[in-house]
């Protein structure tokens, strides 16, 4: 096992793997930019070591500056966290020439599924179902028009090197994917060095769920069951839960089994979350992506599965098997996530960096809260807005909502403008309650509403 | 951190049974406590807040208690987390001492960081003599560290 390892990440995901490293005995060191410095994370760790400014370009995306920490605290191994490296496929090989454990999967399979393109190829191959589209990136505008008339308005042009709702445009017709796909280009282009595009057939009612795997280096992956997310607002993820409450057992099945084939295809190991969208017209599922990182909705997982996936992810890179088989996964109960992020929901949802001057956050049976927050503590406006995330969990879903307004009640988090009152509407509103939400449902209805 | 000065003190520790050790130099803060009778010595490395430009908010009050001719001084920081090294080789001189006029031309010390040694000079636009050495020999530095104060 690792004697000491490194946290390349900020906020509540640094906090959440220290937390696990000091349950498994392992030392800690985390990272920071100079707008950190009171932060929790930097409070709880054995060492802390200052690694650049503010933007996150001189400081948490800085490669060079990461390693150099990494040598002068001695560790054994890097936790990327979510966001800023996680992804990138460069960065674990660099560690790994290092002779520092990167602790996620191999760089070959991070650019294998971290392309779109190169992704829907290898998941066609592995025989699992993909939304009906171009083969790769499409060549020219010309090409867009024939393929997007071959499978029928309304298309989805998205870039291959996309996430988080960037480079992604809707189109109805030959003129809105014109100038959707230059203007998806483009926003790629700058977003992330590279403006290719796929088309997709766009499906109108759709639900997101996603299956969360795990693999150890001797070959075993096994899934831990779907997380629903289909409430997002512009491709952003609001709540999260599991099981969902929308799709039969055998379609679980299924798509879990599509989740381990594909993963196995690609030579996977470590955490992963397959992303799927579900037709809720046509009773089928597609594969949207694979994200090769641990995901901010993970503790619904771990709630059903009363199971640590920081922990299993340490554990799994340190070499050892994983301690339990596909037919020993049995979730119980239900449990739902909420994002409290430090916006204006109000007001188009618009960030709020600034100072929070009273706190207290909800507690006791089903409840969990994963935050970096406490009084005092200045939000950077450097960062994403996300600031605590609310996990309850309950017998059953009815069960698990009476716990989650109870607790969103008792969320005390004066000074800055919060999310939570958008949550407190959220789920008390019949439709939500009732599972008649679609993925466009917020902002289409919801929010006009 | 650097693991060997820590083995040293580690060692000093179990040497003269001493059970709590506290070092406190400029940018580092360290206390070693031994946890049980049988247990380990726990490490708790602090990085102490860097003294002066990189932390804005403290340049006000310290300004208060400084001369006016120290408010000017004006610092030389480290771009990168590594270990300080004042002089070119182990056997020769430092590269600056107090009082030397220091250009950004000129080498005032070097960085180790991924086995390769950074030459660390003067940003544009600070010319002068030095008038402090904020760092020991052979120290861990992160990024925004204040090396020498030039005024």
């Amino acid at each position: 096992m690792f004697k000491r390892i490194l946290i390349a990440n900020r906020g509540e995901i640094a906090v959440r793997i220290i937390k696990s490293c000091k349950r498994l005995g392992i030392e800690t060191c985390v990272v920071f930019s100079t707008a950190d410095r009171e932060s929790l994370a930097v409070r709880l760790a054995d060492v802390a070591i200052c690694i650049g400014p503010g933007p996150a370009k001189g400081s948490y995306l800085n490669i060079n500056n990461i390693i150099a920490a990494a040598e002068l605290a001695d560790v054994d191994a890097i936790h990327p966290g979510f966001g800023f490296l996680s992804e990138n496929s460069h960065f674990a090989q660099v560690v790994r020439d290092c002779q520092i454990e990167f602790i996620g999967p191999l760089s070959e399979s991070m650019e294998a599924l971290g392309n779109k393109a190169k992704a829907k190829a290898l998941a066609t191959k592995a025989g699992v179902p993909c939304v009906p589209g171009s083969v790769g990136s499409v060549k020219d505008q010309d090409e867009a028009i024939k393929i997007a008339r071959q499978i029928g308005y309304p298309v989805l042009i998205k870039a291959v090197a996309g996430g988080g709702g960037r480079g992604m445009r809707e189109a109805h017709n030959d003129a809105s994917l014109v100038s959707g796909l230059i203007s998806a280009q483009r926003e790629a282009e700058a977003a992330f060095g590279n403006g290719d595009c796929i088309i997709e057939a766009f499906v109108q009612r759709a639900r997101h769920i996603e299956i969360q795997i795990i693999g150890d280096k001797h070959g075993n992956v096994i899934s831990l069951g779907e997380r629903d997310c289909s409430t997002q607002r512009r491709h952003q993820k609001l709540v999260e839960e599991s099981p969902s409450p929308v799709i039969t057992p055998d379609i679980r099945k299924a798509m879990s089994a599509d989740a381990v084939k594909l993963s196995k295809a690609a030579g996977y190991y470590n955490a992963g979350t397959v992303e799927f969208i579900y037709d809720l017209d046509r009773k089928s599922y597609y594969f949207l992506e694979m994200n090769t990182r641990i995901q901010v909705e993970h503790p619904v997982t771990e709630m059903v599965n009363d199971i640590d996936l920081i922990a299993l992810m340490i554990k799994v890179a340190a070499g050892e098997a994983l301690p339990f088989k596909q037919e020993d996964i049995k979730p119980k109960g239900h449990a739902i996530e909420v994002r409290v992020n430090a916006e204006d929901w109000q007001n188009n949802f618009s960030p709020c960096p600034g100072k929070i001057s009273m706190y207290v956050a909800p507690s006791g049976k089903g409840i969990r809260v994963d935050s970096h927050c406490y009084a005092g503590y200045n939000i950077p406006p450097h960062y994403d807005s996300m600031i605590a995330k609310l996990i309850v969990h309950g017998t059953d879903r009815a069960d698990a909502l009476r716990i989650l307004e109870q607790a969103l009640s008792e969320y005390v988090l004066d000074g800055v403008k919060t999310t939570i009152g958008f949550h407190q509407r959220l789920i008390r509103d019949p439709r939500f309650v009732n599972n008649e939400v679609t993925t466009k449902w917020v902002d289409d209805v919801f929010m006009k509403s | 951190m650097d693991i060997k000065v820590l083995k040293e003190i580690t060692k000093l520790m179990n040497d003269n049974d001493l059970i709590e050790v506290e070092v406190e130099s400029k940018g580092l803060k360290l206390k070693l406590r031994k946890a049980g009778p049988v247990a380990p010595t726990v490490m708790h490395a602090v990085a102490a807040p860097a003294p002066a430009a990189a932390a804005s908010t403290l340049a006000a009050t310290a300004a208060a208690t400084k001369s006016a001719e120290e408010a000017n001084w004006k610092p030389i920081t480290s771009p990168i987390p590594g270990t300080v090294y004042l002089k070119p080789n182990p056997d020769a001189a430092n590269f600056v001492s107090e009082g030397l006029a220091v250009d950004p031309a000129k080498v005032v010390c070097l960085i180790e960081a991924m086995k390769v040694f950074n030459e660390i000079k003067p940003d544009v636009g600070i010319n002068g003599q030095i008038k402090r050495i904020c760092v020991k020999d052979g120290q861990p530095v992160e990024y925004g560290t204040v090396l020498f104060l030039v005024g």
